[in-house]
């Protein structure tokens, strides 16, 4: 089984509205980030699976306004890490890592 | 880069502390008088020409005293208001002039009709300050019936052009009711014609004399508020070629305009406390409607121990700390928006931990918008029907 590469947390909430916009709350810090049409393009496409950004970005790029597409490609990575670190998004695949190298620490301690 | 994903963080007021580790206070409103040579149909404050002898009011030493005690606490900003402040001109002007020795902010509420040479001046000259002008109707006959003084509109442009004169960049402010909510574009045109820095529209206060609007049918509705709103953000902010300023709350705001509006922010009272005319330390103005908002009497105690051991100014802070009820608890913007206006609050429901009356009325009626109600419901369901029969009520 692949380990998802984004989620979703469940103490966040993503939401489009019916204009376009939308935002992302984070109840753990009560934190709310406004989204603009490309981050909610780009939220709405994580599909689950392990995927790159590259990925991402060949799913999007359809749906992308020409005057971005360019710029767009270098911002979805760090788009990503912006919502991991306040909390609004998990990569599995570095928790995994980070899981892998703990494993030592925890046999040493028992 | 390309403007993708994240906007700035709309966060949490950051924790600010003087050197000492003490709660500073940070702003003063100061209601220096609760005359005034007007006698508005919308006064919050419930002003007027007999109303002056409701407070005794303090002269120019007493205030300084005061204010060298603040500046202790850690004072910022002094915001004079009334009433009218320019009632009381030379110790209004004498103590401008020692805050700005001292290099404290001064901002002015004016109704613009006693404004001199000095005066605007003294605005011109001093960086970071600020002055705001009332001005309710683009034509003489309708101002002068809502001020219900004659002449006051000639007198409040006369004032206008006074600032402009001496280009200091003030603020025009319009309060919207019934009678004049179809002249906004009328008001825009005379805020640019007298070279006004900014317009702002707020609907009529629904307290003191307020509430008499409200009974009478003058006000604007719950509905017919957020209609303006929507009116201004979508139609005239974006075209009417000088800053509009307006104070929704967030949750009534488009994403792009969430962010203008949180220069509006929170409700001040950790930081910020209201001083009456006989040096009463209060919330804000509201202290003369609302006796629960009064802590004490800066003439009689150190305004130390007020600012910092008053027991009802505790438990309020307190409470509004813990967190704010009703449908600001299921709110996106629960902890940014905190229910803003905290005198409006407590007029409507008694308690400083009360929702905002706007959003819970909004909340009652269906009117609240769904996508940003995040909790559950039963929290903002226990609050529906409660507030005073004169805020959002009925």
């Amino acid at each position: 089984m692949p380990t998802p590469k984004w989620t979703i947390p469940e103490h966040c909430i993503f939401r489009v509205e019916e204009d376009g916009n939308g935002f992302m709350f984070n109840a753990d810090t009560d934190g709310v980030h406004p989204l603009n049409r490309t981050g909610i393009l780009v939220l709405q496409n994580l599909n689950g699976d392990t995927e790159s950004e590259k990925d991402i970005f060949d799913r999007i790029w359809p749906q992308l306004e020409e005057s971005v597409k360019e710029s767009v490609r270098d911002d979805i990575s760090k788009f990503l890490k912006d919502l991991c670190e306040k909390g609004c998004l998990i990569d599995g695949e570095a928790e995994a890592e980070t899981n892998t190298e703990q494993e030592p620490e925890k046999a040493a301690a028992v | 880069m390309v403007e993708l994903c994240i906007n700035e963080e709309t966060s949490s007021e950051k924790k600010v502390e003087n050197s000492n580790g003490s709660r500073p206070l940070r702003s003063i409103y100061l209601y220096i008088t609760s005359g005034c040579n007007l006698r508005c149909k919308h006064c919050w404050i419930e002003a007027g020409p007999e109303e002056r002898k409701r407070r005794k009011e303090l002269d120019f030493e007493q205030w300084r005293g005061i204010m060298d005690q603040a500046i202790e606490l850690g004072l910022g900003s002094v915001k004079f208001t009334g009433g009218e402040p320019l009632l009381i001109r030379d110790t209004t002007y004498q103590l401008m002039c020692y805050l700005r020795e001292k290099e404290i902010r001064v901002t002015m509420e004016t109704n613009g009709t006693l404004l001199d040479d000095e005066v605007a001046k003294f605005f011109s000259e001093t960086k970071g300050s600020y002055i705001s002008v009332s001005l309710d109707g683009p034509n003489a006959e309708l101002h002068d019936y809502f001020r219900s003084v004659k002449g006051a509109y000639d007198r409040t442009v006369e004032g206008m052009a006074l600032l402009a004169k001496y280009k200091v960049p003030y603020q025009l402010i319009c309060a919207v009711h019934r009678d004049n909510c179809d002249t906004i574009d009328d008001m825009i045109a005379l805020g640019k014609e007298l070279k006004a820095g900014s317009v702002r529209f707020l609907p009529v206060a629904r307290t003191g004399r307020g509430s008499d609007m409200v009974r009478d049918n003058q006000a604007l509705d719950l509905e017919e508020t957020i209609d303006l709103f929507r009116f201004l953000m979508e139609e005239v902010v974006p075209s009417a070629g000088i800053p509009v300023c307006i104070s929704p709350t967030p949750a009534f705001c488009a994403w792009p305009d969430v962010k203008k509006n949180f220069k509006q922010g929170s409700c001040g009272l950790p930081h910020m406390a209201g001083m009456l005319a006989d040096g009463t330390f209060a919330l804000c103005g509201i202290g003369e409607q609302c006796s629960d908002t009064i802590y004490g009497n800066a003439l009689e105690t150190p305004l130390k121990e007020l600012w910092e051991s008053a027991p009802s100014l505790q438990k309020q802070r307190e409470k509004m700390e813990s967190g704010i009820e009703g449908i600001c608890s299921i709110c996106v913007f629960r902890n940014t928006c905190k229910g803003q206006c905290r005198a409006a609050a407590m007029d409507a429901y008694g308690t400083v931990d009360a929702p905002h009356p706007f959003c819970q009325a909004a909340y009652d009626k269906g009117l609240f918008p769904e996508s940003r109600i995040i909790g559950d419901r039963a929290a903002a369901d226990a609050w529906v029907g409660k507030q005073r029969e004169y805020c959002w009520a009925g």
